[in-house]
C-alpha cells in the first residue's frame, strides 16, 4: 500500500515546487495529446453504442458551457470538486493520501445542517456563515481521526479514510431519514434547511457563490504551501520523513496539517454543497466527489491552483455527460465510462511520456 | 597501519606463483554507464592458488570489473578467459557454471533462514519438491575444513556480520566456485574478525582456489594478498607482487603522482599520530575546555531499541570518537542526542542547559547538528531542490526571520561558492548530486546551524565514508575548524584509522552500551578492537 502513496506523491515537486516554476512545454504537449486520445477513445465508445460521436460531444459541450444556466450548473459542480481536490492535494503535499473526501464532505454537510437548524432565526449573515464554519470544523475533526491514528500507531491513513467514508455516508443516511426526516416526501431525504441559511446566488440560473469561496481557498492554500515555513516543512516531510524528523519538524503537526487541514477543505465543500446546491441531506450527497477529487488532485500534480481548471473540466464532463442520457438516450453507465476513460488516458499518457526517450530528448533543448 | 604479514603467509610459499595455472584472464574490458566510462580497456589476470588484491580508489572500477567477471554486467567490449577457455557470460548463473562466485559488500542472505538453508537454497537447482533441509552435518564439517567455522543452524539474522560473510563464502564454495571474489569484505568487520577471515582466505588459496579481494585499504592488501593489481579511473595501472612493492609505490599507482602527494600528507599524519600523540592534540585534551555535552545515566528502552550511556562528556574544542561495529547502538546514540528517541532515565546537558526534555527543534537551536550516516536518506530531501535540502534543519534557527524562499536560495548560492559545492544552482535536484557534493552541502548546513549558537556540538557519523581524498580533507578540515570556533565533535565512526587520527578520546559502543574509554595516549588498535567485539578482558 505505501507504494501506491509513493506513486502518487512521487518526485514532481520540481515542477510544482514552491518557486512556482513554469511547467515545461513537453508536459503541456503530453497533456493535450492525452486528452485528444481520450476523446478519440470516447468517440469510438459512442460509435459502438450507436451514437454519432460529434453529436455526442456537441451535446456535452452545449450542456456544460453552452448557456448561462449550463455554466452555472458546471460551476456549482466545480465547487465541491475543487475543494475536495485541494484537500487531496494538500495531504499529498505532506506525503499522505486522503481517500476520505466523501466521508469528510458528509461530516461537513451534517455539521452544516445541524448549525443551520440550530441557528434558525439568527441574522442572515450568521445563518449563512455559521453552517459553513461548522462544516469546516466537522470535516477537519473527521479527518483528524485518521491523522491521530496515523501518528500514534502508524495506522495507514488510506484504510482509515476509506472506512470513514462509510461512517460518514451512513451517519448522513440515518440522520436524514430518522432525525431530520421530512414527513412530506416519501424519499430518504431530510427536510430542507431554512431558506435563510441558503447560500446567496448570482445571476438567475441557480449559480451560488460557493465557487468563489472555493477558488479563494485553493489559491490561498497553494500560496501558503509555496511561501511559508509550514508549507516548506510539509514538502520536506513528504520528500523525506526520516530527515525531516531529524531536522525537528513535528510529525504530529504535519500529519494534522495535511489530513485534518484537508478535512477542513473537504468539509467546507460538503457544507457548501448542502447550503448552496442540494439544501437537503441524503445518502448520495457527495455523489462521486470523493474519488473524482483524488483524480483531480493527481491530474493537477498536487498543485491546488491547477486544481481549479482540472476541477472545472471534470465538472463540465459530469454535467455534460449527464445530459447525454436525456438527449441521445445513452445509458447512464456510458457516461461514467467516458469519465473514467478520460482520466485513465491522461494518467496513462503522463506515465508513458515520463518513460519516453523521444520526449526526454525533445524537452532537453526546450527547457534550455 | 599494520603491515605485518598475515598469520599463515610467508613470501616463500608464494615465490613460485608464476608457475601457477591462470584462472582468470580479462583483456581490454570496457564498460560505460550512460556518459560515465567505468571501465576503459581494463586488464586483469589471476592465478589459482593465490590471493589477488584489486586495489583502487572509490569509483576506480574495481567492483564494476568484478561484476563483469561474475556475470552481473555485460561488458561493452573485451575478452574474458577462464582457465584458458574464452567465455561469454550473461548472468550470474553462467558465471557460477564457470566456477566464479562473488561475495558482495553487503551480505545477500535471507535473514529468516538458517545459514544451512541459505547455502542449500543456492545449491539446489530446480525441482519444487526437492528437499534441501538435510546434510547440515556434512556442511558444517566441510566448513571446519575450509577454516570457516560457523553455526549453520542459527538464523542468519542472529549471526554477526563476520559469520554471515562466512556463510556467504561457504555458499559460493558449495556452488562449486573455484574463483572467489570478495568485495570489500572487511567493511563490517572488526580487527579481530579480519584475522579470522584473512587466514580462511589464505587457507582456501593454498588449497588451489583463486581468491580475488577488492579493497581500497592498503594495510589489508598487504596483510593478505600475493599479487596486487591497481585500477585507476577504469584503467589497469599495473600488477605487482606483494613482496616487491612499497606502500608509497601503491599510493602513487592508485592516485597518480599529483594526488598521491596530497594523500600521503593525509595518511602520513595518521601514522604519525598513532606512533606518538600530536602535541597540540594532547595539549588540547589536557587543557580541556568547558564541557559542552554531558550525558549521564541515560537508559533507553523503546521496543527493540536500547541504549545505555552511564557517562559521556564532550568538551569544547575536543573530538570524542565513538568506535564500534555498526548496529551496536550508533543510531540510538544519534537519535537520543538529537531528540528523536526519548530517554527513560538520565540527563543530557548542552552547556549549562538541560536538554533531556527538549524537542528536536529546541536542540537544533541550542546548537546540535548531525552529519548523518546515510546522507541521502537521513540528511536530505532527495527529490527536492538543493536549497530545500540546505535549509532543512537550518530553518529552525531562522525562526525570527520572515520566510522568504528567494533569500534562502541566495544563501544556498553563497554556500555553494564558499564551500565549493559542485552544484549548478540552488535549484539543482538533490538526488542528482554526487555523494561527496551532498556531504559538502550537509557540512556547510551543519556549520551554519552551529554558528547560530556560537559553537555547538556536531554529531558526525562516518563523515568521510565513501569520499575521495579531496572530500575527506574537506570534511576533516571543517571538523577542526569547528573546534577552533568553540565547538566540539562527537565522531561516531567505523573507520578506526579515522578515529585514531582525529579523536582526543575514544569510547567504544558495544551491545547498545558505551563500554570503554581511552584517552589519546592509550589508543591501542587491538584492545579497542576487542572491546568492539565485546571480548572478555583479563
Amino acid at each position: 500500500m505505501p507504494n501506491v502513496t509513493e506513486l502518487l506523491v512521487r518526485d514532481d515537486s520540481a515542477v510544482t515546487g514552491p518557486e512556482g516554476s513554469s511547467i515545461p512545454l513537453v508536459e503541456v504537449v503530453t497533456y493535450v495529446c492525452a486528452i485528444l486520445v481520450a476523446l478519440a477513445v470516447g468517440a469510438t465508445a459512442f460509435a459502438v453504442l450507436g451514437a454519432n460521436p460529434l453529436t455526442a460531444y456537441g451535446t456535452v459541450i452545449h450542456n456544460s458551457l453552452g448557456s448561462a444556466s449550463a455554466l452555472s450548473q458546471t460551476l456549482n459542480k466545480t465547487t465541491p470538486l475543487l475543494l475536495g481536490s485541494a484537500a487531496v492535494a494538500l495531504s499529498l503535499r505532506g506525503g499522505f493520501l486522503n481517500l476520505g473526501v466523501a466521508g469528510q464532505m458528509y461530516a461537513g454537510a451534517i455539521c452544516a445542517m445541524w448549525a443551520a437548524f440550530g441557528l434558525e432565526g439568527a441574522p442572515r449573515i450568521v445563518e449563512v456563515i455559521a453552517p459553513l464554519v461548522a462544516a469546516a470544523i466537522g470535516g477537519g475533526l473527521f479527518a483528524a481521526v485518521a491523522a491521530v491514528l496515523r501518528h500514534l500507531w502508524s495506522v495507514n491513513e488510506l484504510f482509515v479514510t476509506v472506512m470513514l467514508n462509510f461512517v460518514g455516508m451512513y451517519a448522513a443516511d440515518w440522520l436524514a431519514t430518522r432525525v431530520w426526516s421530512d414527513p412530506v416526501t416519501g424519499n430518504a431525504v431530510s427536510k430542507p434547511i431554512p431558506a435563510a441559511a441558503q447560500l446567496p446566488t448570482y445571476g438567475h440560473y441557480g449559480g451560488h457563490i460557493g465557487i468563489f469561496i472555493a477558488i479563494a481557498f485553493a489559491i490561498a492554500i497553494q500560496i501558503w504551501l509555496s511561501h511559508s515555513r509550514r508549507g516548506y516543512e510539509l514538502n520536506a516531510m513528504s520528500a523525506n520523513p526520516v530527515a525531516s524528523k531529524m531536522a525537528g519538524i513535528s510529525p504530529l503537526l504535519m500529519v494534522l496539517l495535511a489530513l485534518a487541514g484537508g478535512g477542513v477543505l473537504a468539509g467546507l465543500g460538503g457544507g457548501i454543497e448542502l447550503t448552496g446546491a442540494q439544501f437537503v441531506l441524503f445518502n448520495g450527497l457527495s455523489a462521486n466527489y470523493g474519488f473524482m477529487s483524488v483524480l483531480a488532485a493527481v491530474l493537477a500534480r498536487r498543485n491546488a491552483i491547477l486544481c481549479i481548471p482540472v476541477a472545472f473540466v471534470l465538472a463540465g464532463l459530469i454535467v455534460g455527460t449527464n445530459a447525454l442520457q436525456a438527449t441521445i438516450q445513452l445509458p447512464a453507465s456510458a457516461v461514467l465510462l467516458l469519465e473514467g476513460l478520460v482520466v485513465l488516458t491522461i494518467l496513462l499518457g503522463e506515465c508513458l511520456a515520463k518513460r519516453s526517450k523521444l520526449l526526454a530528448r525533445l524537452s532537453a533543448p526546450a527547457s534550455e | 597501519m599494520s603491515s605485518d604479514p598475515g598469520p599463515t603467509s610467508t613470501p616463500a610459499t608464494r615465490a613460485g606463483s608464476e608457475s601457477l595455472a591462470v584462472a582468470v584472464d580479462m583483456q581490454g574490458v570496457s564498460k560505460s554507464f550512460g556518459a560515465v566510462r567505468a571501465l576503459d580497456s581494463a586488464c586483469f589476470t589471476a592465478r589459482h592458488g593465490e590471493v589477488h588484491a584489486l586495489l583502487g580508489e572509490n569509483g576506480a572500477g574495481k567492483t564494476t570489473l568484478m561484476n563483469v567477471l561474475s556475470g552481473l554486467y555485460l561488458a561493452d567490449s573485451g575478452e574474458v578467459t577462464i582457465r584458458g577457455e574464452a567465455v561469454h557470460m550473461t548472468s550470474p548463473q553462467d558465471a557460477a557454471r564457470h566456477g566464479v562466485g562473488m561475495v558482495h559488500q553487503h551480505p545477500e542472505l535471507i535473514g529468516a533462514f538458517t545459514g544451512h538453508e541459505n547455502v542449500a537454497l543456492a545449491r539446489t537447482g530446480g525441482g519444487l519438491g526437492r528437499r534441501f533441509d538435510h546434510g547440515c552435518q556434512e556442511l558444517e564439517s566441510l566448513a571446519e575444513q575450509y577454516g570457516l567455522p560457523v553455526d549453520l543452524r542459527k538464523r542468519v539474522c542472529d549471526l554477526a556480520m563476520g559469520e554471515r560473510q562466512k556463510v556467504e563464502i561457504l555458499r559460493e564454495l558449495c556452488r562449486g566456485a573455484t574463483i572467489l571474489i570478495l568485495d570489500e569484505p572487511t567493511t563490517h568487520l572488526t580487527p579481530g574478525e579480519f584475522d579470522g577471515l584473512f587466514s580462511a582466505i589464505r587457507q582456501l588459496a593454498s588449497s588451489g582456489l583463486s581468491a580475488i579481494l577488492i579493497s581500497h585499504k592498503l594495510h589489508e592488501v598487504f596483510a593478505v594478498a600475493d599479487q596486487i593489481t591497481v585500477l585507476r579511473k577504469g584503467r589497469t595501472v599495473g600488477t605487482r607482487s606483494r613482496s616487491d612493492v612499497t606502500q608509497d609505490a601503491l599510493i602513487t599507482m592508485m592516485l597518480g603522482t599529483a594526488a598521491a602527494e596530497e594523500a600521503r600528507a593525509v595518511t602520513g599524519t595518521a601514522e604519525k599520530t598513532q606512533a606518538a600523540p600530536q602535541p597540540s592534540a594532547a595539549e588540547r585534551a589536557e587543557s580541556g575546555g568547558p564541557p559542552l555535552l554531558t550525558v549521564s545515566g541515560v537508559r533507553v528502552r523503546s521496543g527493540p531499541r536500547r541504549l545505555e550511556v552511564d557517562e559521556l562528556t564532550v568538551r569544547r574544542g575536543e573530538i570524542v570518537g565513538v568506535a564500534g561495529v555498526a548496529g551496536n547502538g550508533q543510531r540510538e546514540l544519534v537519535d537520543v542526542l538529537i531528540g528523536t528517541l526519548g530517554t527513560r532515565r538520565g540527563r543530557l546537558c548542552l552547556g549549562d542547559r538541560d536538554i533531556t526534555k527538549a524537542s528536536v527543534a529546541q536542540r537544533i537551536r541550542a546548537g546540535i547538528a548531525v552529519l548523518p550516516d546515510d546522507r541521502l536518506h537521513e540528511g536530505s530531501l532527495p527529490s527536492a531542490p538543493l536549497w530545500q535540502t540546505y535549509t532543512l534543519g537550518l530553518h529552525q534557527t531562522l525562526r525570527s526571520a520572515r520566510w522568504d524562499p528567494r533569500d534562502l536560495r541566495r544563501q544556498t548560492q553563497f554556500a555553494i561558492g564558499e564551500f565549493g559545492i559542485a552544484a549548478r544552482s540552488p535549484n539543482a535536484i538533490t538526488a542528482d548530486l554526487s555523494g561527496g557534493t551532498l556531504q559538502r552541502a550537509i557540512v556547510a548546513r551543519s556549520l551554519r546551524i552551529l554558528s547560530a549558537s556560537n559553537g555547538g556540538l556536531l554529531v558526525a557519523v562516518n563523515p568521510t565514508q565513501g569520499l575521495d581524498v579531496g572530500g575527506t580533507r574537506f570534511v576533516r578540515d571543517h571538523l577542526r575548524e569547528l573546534l577552533r570556533h568553540n565547538g566540539a565533535v562527537l565522531l561516531i565512526s567505523e573507520d578506526l584509522d579515522e578515529l585514531f587520527e582525529l579523536s582526543d578520546q575514544i569510547t567504544v559502543l558495544f551491545a547498545q552500551a558505551l563500554v570503554a574509554e581511552y584517552v589519546r595516549g592509550d589508543f591501542d588498535r587491538y584492545r579497542i578492537g576487542a572491546d568492539m567485539l565485546g571480548a572478555e578482558r583479563d
